[in-house]
C-alpha cells in the first residue's frame, strides 16, 4: 500500500482497525512465558484465531503482534535471539491469516520503556537504531505499514517515525498515549504532537490506549485544529479497574460505539479498539460506520512551530516574537562562558525572554573557538527541559543544522535557507528531512539584491526549489532583510515593500529588527518604530530582543489590533 | 466640469492674452483716461486687440475691466448705478469678438484697505466684486479672472463675490509677488495658495511685478502644493526707467524660451503681462507647439496658511506637527475671541487659530473675515457633519478634538477618521489626523505609523515626548527625514551633549564642510580657498585631515554616529577628488604613508563594514587597492606581493566565513608575503585574531585607520 494510496482510503471510507491483542490473547488464558510477542510463536493458531476474528469482523487494517518485540524491551525478558528474526516471523503470521482478506497488516511499534535524550540516558541515535531494526524486520515480512502506537513521549515516538522513513515509503501512522488532563507521561501536549510527527512525515496521528473513548474527544479534538492529517483513535474499553486482583475493562461495545459518532464529528478517520475490546466492539463498529464517510476538515493550522509541550503558530492575527539573546555575538562575558561550556547565561536569556513575551527563542552558537555542533546539541537538550518555547536553530552550518532539527524534540524553525547554492543544495533537504519551518532569506551567491523587484525574484526561485521536496509557504517565513538606514535612507523602504509582497501572497514576514538601526543613537526607537511600520505592512513576526519595554508595547498594540495576516 | 477643466483636459495647456493697455494706447487711447470708459465709446479698438491675441495664439482673453469695480470707477464717474451695465457692455464687446475663443471677465484691486487692515468693511468689498462679476457675467464672459491682487484679504473677498455670481463658471486667480514670494502686504505665496485654493479658485499663479525667470522659481515653490491648475503671466522682464518712464525691454524670443520651463514647473495656463504683446504670445505659442506637459506628481500634501506665512508639508516631508495645546504656533479660541482679537492674530503673534465649534451662525460669520485657514475643532460627529459645508466653504481644516470612540476599537475609530474624509473628496481637511482620537497613550506609538503607511503628511494634537522620539524616528524610516538629520538632532541630543559649535564655527570653511559632512559646499569651499591663494597640500593638511580627525574622535567619543561618519568622509573624498590633480601639479613630495590591500574573503558577499574603511584609509593618507568581496586567498596574497603592500586586511561577517581569514594568513606566510595582516567584520575578535596569528584586529573603520598607522608606524 502507498502513502497515496492509504490517504485515498482515509478519505473514502472510515477505517476500520482491530482490538486489543496482547491483553485479548492472554484473557484467551494464551500461555506466556517471558514476552508476550515469543509466546504468540509457541501459540500461532491463537493469533492466527484472533486476527482471523478482527478480519471477519471487518478491520480495514490489522496490526502485527509486536508491540514490544524491540531490543530493550525485550531484554527485559532476557531475550537472546534475533530481534528481526522475531518481528519477521510474528508479522510473517498476521500476514498469512489477513491473505485470505483485503485486510492490510501494518507493523506495530512501541514504547522501549525508557526515556531518550533530551529526557532522558536512552541516547536518540540509539533509539533510532532500535527501531529501525525492529522495523527491518517487519518490513522483510512485507507489512503493508507501521504503525507506531503508544507511544508516552513525543521524543521517542519522533524517533520510531524518523527510523521507519529513514527505510521505507510506506505509509506511517503515530499514535500517543494521553492521560485524562491531555498530556502524555512525560509532558507533550496533542497539539505539539501533531505538528511535529506531521512534519515528520506522518501519514495519520492520533490516540491511543490509557484511557476510554470519551476522555479521547478532546484530544482529538484539539489535534484536528492543527493538522491536515486522517486523525486515528483507538480508545480502551473504559478506564481500568482491579476485580479480584485483574485489571479489567468494564465498558461494553454499546456504550463504547456510543461515543463513535462524537469522534466522527470531530473528524475521525480511523477507528479502532484498544485495551479491553474485541472482536466483537470491532464487528460492530464495522457494520454502522465502515460506510461512513469521514468528514473533510476544512481548515486547520499551518505554519506551526512546536516544542515538545507547547507551539507557537505564525500568523493568524498574533504577532510572533523570536528573542535573539541567545547568540554569542558581542556579548564578550557569554563568548568566554561559552568557551567554558558554561550554559548558565542561557538558561537566564531563555527564561528573560519568556517572560518579557518572547513566543520562541533564537539559538545561534556561531562563535571562533568553540565546537559549534556539541554546544549547539547542549543547548537543544537543556533548552528542551528548561523552556516551554519552541526553538530558531540560527547556524549556516548545514551539520550543524541537522543534528540540531534531529535531536530536538519539535519541529523547529530553521534561520536560514537563502538562494546560495550550498543551502539550497546541501541546507534545504536536510530541513525538508526533519520537516522543518524555514526562515527564506532573501539574497543569493551574487549577494543581496537592492531592489524589491529582484529580491522577490529570489524569493521565488527558493519557494520552487523547496516545494521539490514538499514544502508550501505555509511552511516558510521570508526574512525582509532590512539593512541599516544609517548608510542607505532607502533600505526601510525596500524591506517594507517586501513585507507587503508577503502579506498579499499570504506569506508570514520576519524582521531581524536591529539591523536598521546599526550606528545610530537610540536604537531602541528606531527598532521598535520600524516594527510598528513592518506591521503596518503585515509583518507577522521579527527577531530582537524582548526587554525592550518600547517593543513590547508595540507588539502589544499590534496584538491588540491584529496581525494582517 | 467647467470649462477651464474641459480645455485644459483636451489642449493640455492654455495660452491667455498678453498687456492691453499698452496696446489700447497704440490704438490711441490718450493717458489719464479710465481705459474702461473709453472702450466703450470705442468698442473697435479692444476687438482688434483681442484679434491679434487670438490670432496670435490665445485661447482666452481678458475683458477691459481691470478697474471696473465701483470704488475705481468712482475715480471717473459719479453714475454708480452704470456700474453693473459697464462691465455687461465691456463683457459683451469682448465676447461678440472672440469668435469662439473664451473670454474671461477681468477684476482688479479696489485700490482701499479691507478690514482688519483697513477702513473697508469686508462684506462691502464681497458686494463690490459681487456686482462687478454680475455685470461681466451677464455680458457674457466664460470665467472669471481676480488678478494683479496684493492683499490677501481684498483678493479673498473679490474670490467670494465672485463665486456668488459666476454660477458654474470658472473663478481663477492671480496675485502679484515680488522676487522673494511675498506680496506687497507681506503674504507669502505658498500661504496665497493655501488660502485660496482651499477657497475654492478654479486655478492660481502669478501676474505682473516679475519677469519670467524670477515668476518660475516662485511657481516651483508652490507647484508640489497645489491641486488647481497653475497660471503664469509674468512681465516682459524687469522695468527700466528710460526718459523718466518705465519700460520692459525683454524681447519675444527671450521671454517665450522660459515657456517651456514653466510647463514643466507646473503651469498649464500661461500668458503674458506688462510689456508683453501679440509678438510675445506668438513665440510662446510656437514654444509650446505641441509640448506635452509631463504629469504632476499627486504627492498628498498639506499647506495651511495665515496671512503672513504657511505651514507646509507632503508625504516627502517629516511629519508636520500641529500643536494644539501650545501657544507657539496654534492658539485655541471661540468663534467670537478671533473675530475680537483679528488683528493679533493676523499680525502680531500670526498664530493659526484652533476654533472651539460652538454654534453654526457664529462660525460662519468668523470663517468669512478670518484672512486665512482656520483649523476647527469638532468632538463628535454631529458637529463633524454640521461643520462640513462651512469648512467648504471657506477652506477651514476640520479636526476630530478628543473624538470619543462610538463604537468598537480605538483604531476603528482612527479608521474612521480617515476613511469618512476620504470619502468626502474634499482635499481641504482630508490629511489632518487627529492624535487624541487614540484613547491610549501606548496605542499611539503604534498607530502614528499608519500615517507613515497612507502617506499623511499632518498630525494634529499634543503629542508626548515618547511619541515625538518615535515621529523622528518613523520621518528616518519612511525617507521624510533626508540624511536623517531631525534624527539625529533629536535622538542624539537627549542621549549625548552635541558637539559644541561655538568654538569651531570660527573655522575654514573646508574644515567645516568635512566636520559637518557637508557635500554641497565643499567644492566651492576649496575652490575659495585656491582663489584665496591657499596651497593644495595646506588645505589638505591643515583643513581636510584636522578635520576628519576631529570626525574620527567625535565617532569614538559616540558623539556622532555612522551617519555622520560616512556623511564626513564623503565630503572629503569630494575634496581629495579636487585636489587631487592639483597636488600632483604641485610635485608634492608628500608620500603616501603606505599601501594596503583590502578584501572581503572568499565566500562572503558583505561588503560595507569593507567599503569603509577603504574610504577612511584613502583619507588618512593610505594608498588603498580594494580587491572587493568573494576574494580568495591566493588573489589576495599575489596583490600584496605584486604591490608591495604593506597591509593585508580583511574582512569578514559570518562565521562561516571568517576561517578563510586563517587560510589567507597561511598562504601569506607560505609565499613569503611581508605584508601585516589586519583583520575586522562583526564576527572576529581580538581572541580569533590571536587564534590565526594576524597581526591585528579593529572593531570599526576608525580603529582600524589607527591599527594600520601604528602597523607602519606612521
Amino acid at each position: 500500500m502507498t502513502r497515496e494510496e492509504f490517504a485515498q482510503l482515509c478519505l473514502k471510507k472510515t477505517v476500520i482497525l482491530d482490538g486489543s491483542t496482547g491483553i485479548e490473547l492472554i484473557r484467551r488464558e494464551m500461555k506466556v512465558t517471558g514476552s508476550i510477542e515469543s509466546s504468540i510463536l509457541d501459540s500461532p493458531d491463537m493469533l492466527n484465531e484472533l486476527q482471523r476474528q478482527y478480519c471477519e469482523a471487518g478491520a480495514d487494517i490489522i496490526l502485527t503482534p509486536t508491540l514490544g518485540a524491540n531490543r530493550v524491551k525485550l531484554q527485559e525478558y532476557s531475550f537472546d535471539g534475533s530481534v528481526r528474526e522475531l518481528n519477521r516471523e510474528l508479522a510473517s503470521l498476521s500476514l498469512k491469516t489477513a491473505s485470505s482478506f483485503s485486510t492490510e497488516v501494518f507493523g506495530n511499534i512501541s514504547s522501549t520503556g525508557r526515556f531518550i535524550e533530551p529526557f532522558g540516558d536512552l541516547l536518540f541515535d540509539d533509539a533510532v537504531d532500535y527501531f529501525r531494526e525492529q522495523a527491518e524486520g517487519l518490513l522483510e515480512a512485507g507489512v503493508n505499514g507501521f504503525f507506531i502506537e503508544t507511544m508516552i513521549d513525543l521524543q521517542e515516538a519522533r524517533a520510531a517515525l524518523i527510523a521507519v522513513r529513514e527505510l521505507c515509503e510506506l505509509p506511517a501512522v503515530v499514535c500517543l498515549s494521553f492521560d485524562k488532563e491531555g498530556y502524555t507521561l512525560n509532558g507533550s501536549s496533542p497539539r505539539s504532537a501533531v505538528v511535529s510527527l506531521q512534519s515528520l512525515g506522518a501519514d495519520a496521528v492520533g490516540c491511543n490506549c490509557s484511557t476510554g473513548p470519551a476522555e479521547m474527544i478532546p484530544i482529538i479534538q484539539k489535534m484536528a485544529t492543527c493538522t491536515k492529517l486522517p486523525l486515528v483513535v483507538k480508545p480502551n474499553a473504559g478506564l481500568p479497574s482491579l476485580k479480584s486482583g485483574k485489571t479489567v475493562y468494564s465498558m461494553d461495545k454499546n456504550e463504547f460505539l456510543s461515543y463513535i459518532p462524537n469522534f466522527h464529528k470531530s473528524g475521525v478517520s480511523l477507528i479502532g479498539g484498544c485495551c479491553g475490546t474485541d472482536p466483537g466492539f470491532i464487528n460492530d463498529i464495522a457494520v454502522q460506520w465502515s460506510n461512513k464517510v469521514p468528514l473533510k476538515r476544512e481548515s486547520f493550522m499551518a505554519s506551526a512551530i512546536a516544542s515538545h509541550r507547547t507551539i507557537t503558530q505564525f500568523g493568524a492575527g498574533n504577532f510572533t516574537l523570536i528573542g535573539e539573546r541567545i547568540n554569542p555575538t558581542g556579548k564578550k562575558d557569554f563568548q568566554k562562558q561559552l568557551r567554558e561550556k558554561d550554559l548558565t547565561t542561557i538558561e537566564i536569556f531563555a527564561s528573560e525572554q519568556q517572560e518579557f513575551g518572547a513566543n520562541v527563542l533564537d539559538v545561534n552558537m556561531g562563535l571562533s573557538g568553540i565546537d559549534e555542533r556539541e554546544m549547539m546539541l547542549k543547548t537543544i537538550s537543556l533548552l528542551s527541559r528548561i523552556s516551554p518555547l519552541p526553538l530558531c536553530i540560527d547556524s549556516t552550518r548545514p551539520e550543524v543544522i541537522e543534528s540540531a532539527l534531529k535531536l530536538y524534540p519539535g519541529r523547529a524553525l530553521v534561520n536560514s535557507i537563502s538562494g546560495e547554492k550550498d543551502r539550497l543544495e546541501i541546507t534545504l533537504p536536510i530541513a525538508a528531512k526533519y520537516g522543518a519551518m524555514l526562515i527564506i532569506l532573501p539574497l543569493d551567491d551574487n549577494g543581496i539584491p537592492a531592489t524589491f523587484e529582484a529580491r522577490v525574484q529570489v524569493i521565488r526561485k527558493i519557494i520552487d526549489e523547496a516545494s521539490k521536496y514538499g514544502y508550501t509557504t505555509d511552511d516558510m517565513v521570508i526574512d525582509g532583510l532590512v539593512m541599516t538606514i544609517s548608510s542607505d535612507q532607502k533600505a526601510a523602504k525596500t524591506t517594507l515593500d517586501l513585507i507587503n509582497w508577503c502579506a498579499d501572497n499570504g506569506i508570514n514576514s520576519v524582521c531581524g529588527l536591529s539591523n536598521v538601526s546599526f550606528g545610530l543613537p537610540q536604537r531602541d526607537i528606531v527598532n521598535s518604530a520600524f516594527l510598528a511600520l513592518g506591521a503596518q505592512r503585515g509583518l507577522t513576526s521579527a527577531i530582537a530582543n524582548p526587554s525592550s519595554e518600547r517593543l513590547r508595547k508595540i507588539i502589544s498594540s499590534i496584538n491588540r489590533k491584529g496581525c494582517r495576516i | 466640469m467647467n470649462i477651464l477643466n474641459q480645455l485644459l483636459n483636451n489642449n493640455g495647456i492654455l495660452i491667455l492674452d498678453g498687456a492691453t493697455g499698452t496696446e489700447l494706447s497704440e490704438r490711441g487711447m490718450p493717458s489719464g483716461v479710465s481705459p474702461e470708459l473709453w472702450v466703450l465709446e470705442n468698442p473697435s479698438s479692444i476687438r482688434s486687440v483681442q484679434d491679434d491675441y487670438f490670432n496670435a495664439g490665445s485661447d482666452i482673453v481678458y475683458s477691459c475691466t481691470f478697474g471696473g469695480n465701483r470704488i475705481k470707477l468712482a475715480q471717473y464717474t459719479d453714475d454708480l448705478s452704470a456700474v453693473f451695465d459697464i462691465n455687461r457692455k465691456l463683457a459683451a464687446i469682448s465676447k461678440e469678438n472672440s469668435s469662439g475663443g473664451l473670454v474671461f471677465g477681468d477684476m482688479a484691486p479696489t485700490g482701499k484697505f479691507i478690514e482688519p487692515f483697513g477702513e473697508l468693511a469686508f462684506s462691502e468689498a464681497v458686494d463690490v466684486y459681487r456686482e462687478q462679476a454680475a455685470g461681466l457675467c451677464a455680458g457674457g464672459v466664460d470665467g472669471i479672472v481676480i488678478e494683479t491682487m496684493m492683499d490677501l484679504q481684498e483678493t479673498r473677498a473679490a474670490l467670494l463675490g465672485a463665486k456668488e455670481a459666476a454660477g458654474e463658471r470658472p473663478v481663477v486667480v492671480t496675485m502679484t509677488f515680488d522676487a522673494d514670494g511675498y506680496t506687497l502686504n507681506g503674504t507669502h505665496i505658498l500661504s496665497a495658495l493655501s488660502i485660496i485654493q482651499s477657497l475654492g479658485a478654479d486655478a492660481f499663479g502669478c501676474n505682473c511685478s516679475t519677469g519670467p525667470a524670477e515668476m518660475l522659481e516662485l511657481i516651483k515653490i508652490i507647484s508640489p502644493y497645489s491641486r488647481i491648475p497653475l497660471m503664469a503671466k509674468p512681465n516682459a522682464g524687469l522695468p527700466k526707467l528710460i526718459d523718466g518712464k518705465t519700460v520692459f525691454t525683454m524681447g519675444a524670443e527671450e521671454f517665450s524660451s522660459y515657456s517651456r520651463q514653466f510647463i514643466d514647473a507646473g503651469v498649464s495656463i500661461i500668458g503674458g503681462c506688462c510689456g508683453t504683446t501679440p509678438g510675445h504670445i506668438e513665440k510662446v505659442k510656437q514654444a509650446l507647439d505641441n509640448y506635452k506637459p509631463s504629469a504632476r506628481s499627486e504627492k498628498k500634501s498639506f499647506v495651511i496658511g495665515t496671512v503672513k506665512d504657511a505651514q507646509v508639508s507632503s508625504a516627502d516631508d517629516p511629519l508636520l506637527l500641529i500643536n494644539t495645546e501650545s501657544g507657539d504656533k496654534y492658539r485655541k479660541c471661540s468663534a467670537d475671541e478671533l473675530r475680537d482679537s483679528l488683528v493679533e492674530f493676523c499680525i502680531h503673534n500670526s498664530y493659526i487659530p484652533v476654533i472651539r465649534y460652538d454654534n453654526e451662525a457664529n462660525l460662519s460669520v468668523t470663517l468669512n473675515i478670518y484672512p486665512g485657514r482656520a483649523l476647527i475643532a469638532v468632538k463628535n460627529q454631529n458637529e463633524f457633519q454640521t461643520v462640513l459645508p462651512l469648512a467648504n466653504k471657506f477652506g477651514a481644516v476640520i479636526f476630530a478634538d478628543g473624538f470619543s470612540p462610538e463604537n468598537g476599537s480605538d483604531s476603528e475609530c482612527l479608521t474612521d477618521i480617515i476613511v469618512c474624509c476620504n470619502d468626502i473628496k474634499n482635499e481641504n481637511y482630508i490629511y489632518a489626523f487627529n492624535l487624541s482620537a487614540i484613547e491610549h497613550e501606548n496605542d499611539r506609538l503604534f498607530e502614528i505609523s499608519m500615517l507613515y503607511k497612507n502617506e499623511i503628511p499632518v498630525l494634529a494634537g499634543n503629542p508626548s515626548d515618547d511619541l515625538c522620539d518615535f515621529i523622528v524616528a518613523y520621518d528616518a524610516l519612511t525617507g521624510r527625514d533626508k540624511k536623517l538629520e531631525n534624527l539625529m538632532s533629536r535622538l542624539h541630543q537627549s542621549e549625548s551633549k552635541p558637539a559644541s559649535d561655538s568654538d569651531v564655527e570660527d573655522k575654514d570653511p573646508v574644515y567645516m564642510a568635512v566636520l559637518k559632512g557637508r557635500d554641497n559646499v565643499i567644492e566651492n569651499a576649496i575652490n575659495d580657498s585656491l582663489k584665496n591663494g591657499t596651497a593644495p597640500g595646506k588645505i589638505v593638511d591643515e583643513y581636510l585631515i584636522p578635520a576628519i580627525n576631529v570626525v574620527g574622535d567625535l565617532y569614538e567619543k559616540k558623539e556622532y554616529f555612522l551617519p555622520q561618519l560616512i556623511m564626513s568622509a564623503d565630503t572629503m573624498r569630494k575634496g581629495f577628488q579636487i585636489l587631487e590633480p592639483l597636488l600632483a601639479a604641485e610635485n608634492s613630495s608628500k608620500s603616501k604613508d603606505g599601501l594596503v590591500v583590502i578584501a572581503t574573503v572568499k565566500g562572503d558577499i558583505h561588503d560595507i563594514g569593507k567599503n569603509i574603511v577603504a574610504l577612511m584609509l584613502r583619507n588618512y593618507n593610505f594608498d588603498v587597492i580594494d580587491l572587493g568581496k568573494d576574494i580568495d586567498d591566493k588573489t589576495i596574497v599575489d596583490a600584496a606581493i605584486a604591490n608591495k603592500a604593506d597591509i593585508i586586511a580583511l574582512s569578514a561577517l559570518m562565521t562561516t566565513t571568517m576561517v578563510q581569514m586563517k587560510t589567507v594568513v597561511e598562504t601569506a606566510v607560505k609565499a613569503g608575503c611581508k605584508a601585516r595582516i589586519i583583520i575586522g567584520g562583526a564576527v572576529v575578535d581580538q581572541n580569533y585574531c590571536n587564534e590565526i596569528g594576524a597581526d591585528g584586529y579593529s572593531s570599526d573603520a576608525m580603529e582600524a585607520v589607527k591599527l594600520a598607522q601604528r602597523l607602519i608606524q606612521v
